[in-house]
């Protein structure tokens, strides 16, 4: 396990670049790190460039475009910026520790504190949500760059900035403030977590506007993260009720259903974050889930089985993974060979790289 | 502006809080000079926080609506603080059930307790069952992080809170106004 | 003439004013002809400015009437012309301060300033000549300025206009006032009216840095008075101050309420009842919804102006006028009064409260009203709950009356038997009271609203107060030790004794001395202990008054005497504990009356002392075996009341009594001592103190009363000398306790401060020295003891003036090199700094000269400072919080002494003494916090603490020099405040901590600024402290380090940039200089966090 301390106050979360060895850090103290990291075993990591965002308050949320191209910020200033390397050679050969970002767009358009931003899985699509119980949904257009006019929540017509995005919806299905925004792995789909103790799952209507398929209600307080497992069949939910979900995907002809089939009751404290990663127990495994939050424990589940018919492993269990802080995020590593390597974040301005290792 | 609760009852706030610490300890000699008994007696083992402390730390904090301490409108009262290990469980009641202002003295609060205790301690803050109309949703709101961190970078929401916590280091002190 | 010519040439080309003319060796006149073709110069400073200059200088009188006259004349015309205008009115400065300037001259002067001076086109500089000519005049040529008329009013008011600079302004306002006040303003009251009352409310900021101290409060009181000079402004100033009452803000309210309290009694009743309800309707809301206390403060005592002044007259018409403005606000308070549990209750009890302070009429109608509202409510059932606060709301309304009565120092005050406004109320009110005595709840607000209504004088007949007294016994004896219930209880009884001291003899005293036990309690039952000591205290605060103090001296000796009498008690020690607390309780009330300068002390010489003596010298008879008087503490404050009491009898029983305890301590004549009612039996020669070791602990009962005896008493011994000697010895003598040893040491200071006795101090105090410091091997504590008998001797010598001392401070030095001793030595010195603490007393009859702490001060500091210095070594103080305190350079070794001796002297002089040397010690005491030993560091930052203490009257030298190291005060202050690894002691941490608290309300904001992050981060580590104490200390000082808006808003940015700038590098080179460090630094020139300022450096 390394700790890294780079951030001035607390931090919110973590993201893994999905094509390059780096992994971005947001925090209240409005930047975001990059560290680089090895291939080695276990990975050495070093500091490669401190963003300081304009964003005027606490960067929320981090998140990666598919190609690793791109970094997206949610912040407490209600805005959403794009950075994109600043030098153009071929993605491939630049060197990841010196890659310099330069933003490249803000998103302006949520009224309140945005909560979380999310990629879609082709990358074409960004998804953001906020206090003020809207999920945006924004296109990604190239250039040439031209302005757009839409109608919003309110009706009125909101001018897009520097578009290289376009707002293709804007969906208020939720009674309060939205935490978090996850994006199925394969198809898209998005599913969202709220203050009001449901989640929403929307899909694309071709010929209309995107739309929520269902609204699931099981916590009983607020949700605050989602995961999607790796295959796309399940995905996990953590909540202020001190309870991890798992649910399905049930296929049916009218449409699909998403069933709980189970409820983890492992922490004492509200669960700010999970993680559902492809782990390291071969192939009859779905994966490896981390959950942590208010009580600092970081807690890994194999998952095993088969339809509504999996059974959950504990594989390890870390008291105080932030010393006596909170920990804010976990989140599995992408790179190949490397699952079973966790990053977190924690009220105590450091970032955690843990290595699970099963017994 | 209109007053959610103009006219308050004002309870008689309890003396300065009086424990049977080391600074009481019995000394068979009276000795005259104080201090050096004192200096002595300090070494003694450690005295941890407890519910008495964490009271005085919040007992003065000022009402948003009256220059009244939240202790003398009776929001809270030592007996509804517990301490379990590192965990402060704070239960306050509202003067009145629709109360608007409950979220910011328990906001206030929570900044007070998060300035003034060792960051080990997890803060529950949460009003009194049945004393306020929208219960759940107060609670929700002062003990949801995230709502919390953003509320501390509203500049003037902040502003409010300090003006509440201008008067907390009284610590129950009756404020001595000139009697004219 | 030659001369005076040749003079003006050398100041035309060298501008040296010439003393000469000054000093009279030449005339004016001269000095104008030579001036010759200089006075067409093209030049309009020469041709002007010699005289100017030269007339600055000119003693008055030199001056003709006739000269004057000219050269004013000469000066008037020469203000139309842009060059010569500036050194005109130079020249017209003095002038119109000359005797023989002329009403002529005066008026002539005025005109020319009036038609050619324009103050816009002006700097300051120049605008402030004008208005001093003009203040001047006005002080010396009043009527001729007067008899202008409009000429001159008009033309002031076009000087005044528009004035900004505060310099000016406050000469401005001081004219104008004299106008308004002397001059007849009525053609332009609106022309004044604007020149003043623009300025109104008047804010001011003055620089950091400003020289002239003019203070934002200088000019709000020159601009009151003007507002305030003349009842004309009445009816155009009270409409803009009630607008500013509901616009601005706390600051700009208050200073609009006071300044509408001091001008309405001159604007008059008119004004007043014009605006009375739109004054009311504004202050009710500072007073209902306030935002903070003095706000409210201050509108009630506006609205008690108002009234006041509006009822004036009408206490002598009998045809009750309460009808308006007094009775509308009575019967509005009235309405919250009936819920008294209610927060508006308090703020409408005050309303009250203020009206009863204004005239009679309103005072009578307020109290019925307000009393007959309350009264019924205390009865009424249903409102029992309600109590507490009734009671409270009661205590208020007559508190307030109390204060009307009560004999005020300055101003007349009323009789209350001229009004008697509560007797109808009076037995109500006593029912009330003592009812509420009944319940727990009620009994506080009760109590004080008893302790209020006895101190009303002539309003309780002695029967009342009987009764009061004997309900308040109830809760004295019901009320468990310690409780507040207690306290106030007593406060009530001793307001009464105050009136009435016999009832307190008949009741209360027998029921207290009835509860004190005959023998001590057990020690381990803590609770039986404190109660004793609680009601002994009870009867301290009692027992002042001669009549109750006779009583408390003979039921506390009898007390003694059986305390005494027991022999075979379980427990001897907590006996002897008893036993010292009653003496001790004697001793205080003692030092009460001699403060309140009570006549009967000295009868107790007969009536106690002798007792004492008996208590003890017989007790030390029955067998040698333990017994209560080895107690050196019990011995140690019988000496001290024998003291008190000798302190304050004349010289002849002073000088009788001295040889009757001679002769019982050195011959063991013991019935000298006896008084015809106490006769001390003891068998011939049985007591030698001096040669009997078990006796010897008795030897205080001997030197605390020398210490009192005046300086005439002749001592009956054959040789002084040997006397003193034989002492000096005995309190060397190790069989002998501290305490007593010390006590021998006061003697013998007393007697050398008294007698003199050159001998004895040049001769047999260095066989002392030789015997006892020279010599190594002698035991350790014997040395020590040698040194605090150095210390007190040189106390004696140095409180009675001159340098004899020096002798011993010297001979305290020399010890810095023993390593064995320094650290006592250095100590010694600082407490000669003490002086006679309560043994060289004026009470004491001590021969004390002004002043010479301060000599000692200047004598011993160089010593010190040098010794610093040249065991200087590094300047540097490393400085980083992980540095280890427990090993510090050898160098500081040597510093040590010196560094201690620093500290304890600070910490025991008056700061008037050190305050201008601050500069040069606080580095050194900054080093001193890194010496390992504790109790050295707790002075240092003491000390600092106390020179920080009075702020607001602020000192700039150490204020400067504070600010210069604050950020390394800071570093040392945390370092000092953290548990380590290494334990540092509990009241260290608090003071850091304490001391950092107060560093962001005297250190400039900008200063710490840059500091405040790591400052907190810090500080949260404190918040965990194991200790309370220090937890309550690092909260407060986190949260005042916290605040932003310390100085934030008194500098604007570039201020604070400049102030970033320029500390950071004057602290950086103050600290680096000496290590080459200094061209390296001065790069930096934007601070980082402390840490990478100061570690930079070192890398």
């Amino acid at each position: 396990m390394r700790s890294h301390v780079g951030h001035t106050d607390v931090v919110w979360q973590t993201a893994w670049n999905p094509t390059k060895p780096l992994l971005a850090s947001c925090s209240a103290d409005k930047t975001v790190q990059l560290y680089s990291y090895t291939f080695t075993s276990p990975p050495l990591f070093s500091v490669a460039t401190n963003i300081s965002t304009d964003h005027t308050r606490t960067v929320r949320s981090v998140a990666w475009a598919p190609s690793g191209k791109a970094l997206a910020t949610a912040s407490f200033d209600s805005n959403i910026s794009i950075w994109e390397p600043s030098r153009d050679e071929s993605w491939e050969d630049i060197d990841a520790e010196h890659i310099e970002w330069e933003c490249v767009g803000t998103l302006e358009g949520h009224e309140t504190e945005c909560k979380s931003v999310a990629y879609s899985s082709d990358g074409t699509l960004l998804a953001s949500c906020s206090r003020d119980k809207t999920v945006w949904i924004w296109e990604g257009v190239s250039t040439p760059k031209f302005i757009l006019f839409i109608p919003t929540s309110k009706g009125k017509i909101l001018v897009q900035p520097d578009a290289e995005f376009e707002c293709l919806g804007v969906l208020m299905h939720h009674t309060q403030d939205i935490k978090h925004v996850a994006w199925h792995p394969k198809e898209q789909i998005l599913a969202s977590a709220s203050y009001d103790d449901t989640i929403n799952l929307y899909v694309d209507d071709p010929d209309d506007d995107w739309y929520p398929v269902a609204k699931l209600i099981g916590h009983t307080s607020t949700v605050w993260c989602i995961s999607w497992s790796p295959c796309g069949n399940y995905f996990t939910s953590s909540s202020d009720d001190l309870t991890v979900r798992i649910w399905i995907r049930v296929k049916e002809t009218r449409g699909d259903r998403w069933d709980c089939i189970k409820i983890l009751k492992e922490h004492e404290r509200p669960i700010y974050s999970v993680t559902w990663g492809k782990g390291q127990s071969g192939k009859d495994s779905l994966g490896w889930i981390a959950s942590t939050g208010g009580d600092g424990k970081i807690i890994v589940w194999n998952i095993m089985g088969k339809g509504a018919d999996i059974e959950t492993i504990k594989l390890a269990s870390l008291e105080a993974s932030h010393g006596v802080s909170d920990t804010n995020s976990v989140s599995w590593c992408l790179h190949e060979g490397m699952e079973n390597i966790l990053a977190s974040a924690g009220d105590d301005h450091t970032v955690r790289i843990w290595e699970v290792i099963p017994v | 502006m209109q007053l959610d609760n103009a006219n308050p009852i004002v309870f008689q706030s309890a003396q300065e809080s009086f424990r049977l610490g080391n600074r009481d300890q019995f000394i068979l000699w009276e000795d005259e000079d104080k201090d050096y008994v004192l200096r002595d007696t300090m070494e003694d083992e450690p005295e941890p926080i407890d519910e008495q402390e964490v009271f005085d730390l919040i007992r003065s904090i000022s009402d948003p609506e009256h220059p009244l301490s939240l202790e003398q409108l009776a929001v809270i009262s030592a007996s509804q603080i517990k301490i379990l290990q590192n965990t402060v469980h704070v239960e306050f009641t509202p003067t009145v059930p629709h109360c608007g202002l409950s979220t910011l003295i328990g906001l206030s609060m929570r900044v007070r307790l998060l300035r003034s205790l060792p960051n080990r301690f997890k803060i529950d803050i949460k009003v009194k069952p049945g004393s306020h109309n929208s219960e759940n949703a107060v609670n929700k709101q002062l003990n949801d992080k995230e709502r919390v961190a953003a509320a501390l970078e509203n500049s003037a929401l902040i502003e409010v809170v300090e003006r509440c916590l201008s008067t907390a280091n009284r610590r129950g002190s009756v404020v001595i106004e000139s009697n004219e | 003439m030659e001369h005076i010519a040749q003079l003006i040439r050398t100041y035309m080309i060298s501008e040296l004013p010439s003393g000469n003319i000054t000093s009279g060796k030449g005339t004016l006149l001269q000095v104008v002809k030579n001036l010759g073709d200089f006075l067409t110069s093209e030049d309009g400073n020469i041709r002007v400015g010699l005289l100017s200059s030269v007339l600055q200088k000119c003693p008055d009188g030199t001056l003709t009437k006739q000269s004057a006259h000219v050269l004013i004349v000469f000066y008037c015309d020469k203000l139309d012309d842009i060059d010569t205008v500036i050194p005109a009115l130079k020249g017209l400065v003095p002038l119109t301060n000359n005797m023989n300037c002329t009403d002529q001259d005066a008026v002539q002067i005025m005109q020319s300033i009036f038609q050619d001076i324009n103050m816009k086109a002006h700097i300051q500089s120049n605008r402030l000549l004008v208005l001093m000519i003009v203040d001047n005049l006005l002080s010396r040529h009043r009527e001729a300025l007067r008899n202008m008329k409009d000429e001159f009013l008009r033309g002031y008011v076009q000087l005044a206009e528009g004035e900004k600079d505060p310099r000016n302004l406050m000469i401005a306002f001081s004219i104008a006032r004299i106008i308004l006040i002397e001059f007849d303003i009525s053609s332009c009251v609106e022309d004044y009216f604007d020149i003043t009352f623009c300025y109104f409310p008047i804010s001011f900021r003055p620089p950091s840095d400003d020289p002239y101290g003019i203070t934002a409060d200088d000019l709000k009181r020159a601009l009151r008075a003007c507002l305030c000079a003349t009842s004309r402004f009445g009816p155009l100033a009270m409409p803009l101050f009630l607008e500013k009452l509901t616009a601005g803000s706390g600051v700009t309210k208050r200073d609009t309420m006071q300044t509408i309290a001091e001008c309405l009694p001159i604007y008059g009743i008119t004004v007043a009842r014009n605006h009375a309800n739109k004054l009311w309707n504004t202050l009710k809301i500072e007073i209902f919804q306030p935002i903070d206390q003095d706000t409210a403060n201050c509108a009630l005592e506006t609205t008690q102006v108002l009234i006041t002044l509006i009822y004036a007259m009408k206490d002598d018409d009998t045809t009750g006028g309460t009808e308006g403005i007094g009775k509308e606000i009575v019967n509005e308070s009235l309405e919250y009064l009936k819920e008294p549990e209610k927060s508006k209750a308090k703020p409408a009890v005050k309303v009250m409260a203020a009206l009863i302070r204004t005239t009679r009429l309103i005072r009578h109608f307020t109290i019925s009203k307000t009393l007959s509202c309350l009264i019924p409510l205390f009865r009424d059932p249903a409102e029992i709950i309600n109590r507490p606060a009734t009671l409270t709301a009661l205590e208020t309304i007559i508190a307030a009356v109390r204060t009307v009565f009560v004999p005020q120092p300055k101003e007349e005050h009323r009789k209350y038997t001229d009004e008697r406004v509560l007797d109808e109320y009076k037995d109500d009110l006593i029912g009330i009271f003592t009812v509420g005595l009944k319940t727990a709840t009620t009994i506080l607000p009760s109590l004080k609203g008893l302790d209020t209504l006895v101190q009303i004088p002539a309003l309780l007949s002695d029967e009342e107060l009987g009764f009061v007294v004997h309900s308040v016994n109830e809760v004295l004896e019901t009320a468990d030790i310690s409780s507040d219930h207690r306290s106030s209880a007593l406060g009530v009884l001793a307001s009464v004794s105050q009136f009435a001291p016999k009832i307190i003899e008949d009741t209360t005293l027998p029921l207290l001395f009835s509860s004190l036990p005959d023998t001590a309690p057990p020690r381990e039952s803590t609770l039986e202990h404190t109660r004793y000591r609680q009601i002994l205290n009870n009867l301290v605060s009692l027992c002042t008054p001669p009549q109750l103090f006779e009583t408390f001296i003979i039921r506390l000796s009898t007390k003694l005497d059986l305390i005494f009498s027991q022999k075979q008690v379980a427990d001897i020690e907590a006996n002897a504990a008893y036993a010292h607390y009653v003496l001790l309780s004697v001793s205080k009330a003692l030092a009460k009356k001699n403060q309140m300068g009570h006549l009967d002390i000295p009868k107790y010489v007969d009536q106690l002392i002798p007792r004492i003596y008996k208590l003890f010298i017989q007790e030390k008879q029955n067998g040698t075996d333990s017994s209560i008087s080895d107690y050196s503490q019990l011995v140690g404050i019988a000496g001290k009341v024998i003291e008190q009491v000798i302190q304050t009898v004349s010289i002849e029983r002073q000088t009788t009594f001295a040889s009757s305890l001679f002769q019982a301590f050195l011959h063991g004549q013991v019935q000298k001592l006896s008084e015809q009612h106490v006769s001390i039996e003891v068998p011939l020669g049985s007591f030698q103190p001096f040669t009997n070791t078990s006796q010897f602990k008795l030897v205080p009962l001997l030197t605390c009363p020398i210490i009192a005896l005046r300086k005439e008493v002749r001592f009956p011994v054959d040789n002084e000398i040997e006397f003193v000697s034989k002492l000096a010895v005995w309190s060397l003598d190790m069989n002998a306790s501290d305490i007593e040893s010390l006590s021998v040491m006061c003697a013998i200071a007393s007697i050398i401060n008294k007698h003199g006795l050159s001998d004895f101090v040049s001769k047999h105090t260095s066989d002392l020295w030789k015997q006892y410091i020279i010599d190594e091997t002698k035991n350790i504590q014997q040395r020590r003891r040698v040194i605090l008998l150095w210390t007190w001797i040189a106390k004696a010598l140095m409180v009675h003036g001159g340098t004899l001392f020096e002798t011993y401070t010297n001979q305290l030095f020399s010890l810095f090199t023993d390593t064995r001793l320094r650290r006592d030595a250095a100590r010694a010195l600082g407490e000669i700094g003490k002086g006679g603490e309560d043994v060289l007393t004026k009470k004491n009859f001590a021969v004390i000269k002004i002043l010479t702490t301060q000599k000692y001060f200047n004598s011993v500091l160089p010593r010190i400072m040098e010794g610093i210095t040249t065991n200087k070594g590094s300047l540097h103080v490393p400085l980083c919080l992980d540095q280890n305190l427990s090993s510090y350079p050898a160098d500081m070794e040597q510093q040590a002494p010196y560094l201690i001796a620093l500290t304890c002297l600070i910490k025991f002089i008056p700061k008037a003494i050190y305050a201008h040397h601050m500069p040069k010690l606080l580095p050194l005491l900054l080093r001193g916090l890194d010496l390992s030993d504790l109790d050295l560091r707790i002075d240092i930052i003491e000390t600092l603490y106390a020179t920080s203490g009075d702020m607001n009257q602020k000192n700039d030298a150490i204020l400067s020099i504070i600010s210069e190291h604050a950020p390394r005060l800071c570093l040392a202050m945390l370092k000092n405040s953290q548990v380590h690894d290494q334990p540092l002691s509990p009241k260290l941490r608090q003071i850091a901590l304490k001391y950092l608290g107060v560093l962001p309300g005297i250190v400039r904001y900008d200063i710490l600024h840059p500091y405040k992050a790591q400052i907190l981060r810090e500080l949260a580590k404190c918040l965990d402290d194991p200790k309370r104490d220090v937890r309550k200390e690092a909260v407060d000082t986190r949260t005042k380090a916290g605040k932003d808006q310390i100085g934030r808003n008194l500098f604007d940015i570039n201020v604070i940039l400049k102030g970033l700038l320029r500390v950071n590098i004057d602290t950086i080179t103050s600290e680096f200089e000496d290590r080459g460090q200094y061209l390296v630094r001065r790069k930096s020139s934007v601070p980082g966090t402390l840490d990478a300022v100061l570690k930079t450096p070192l890398l």
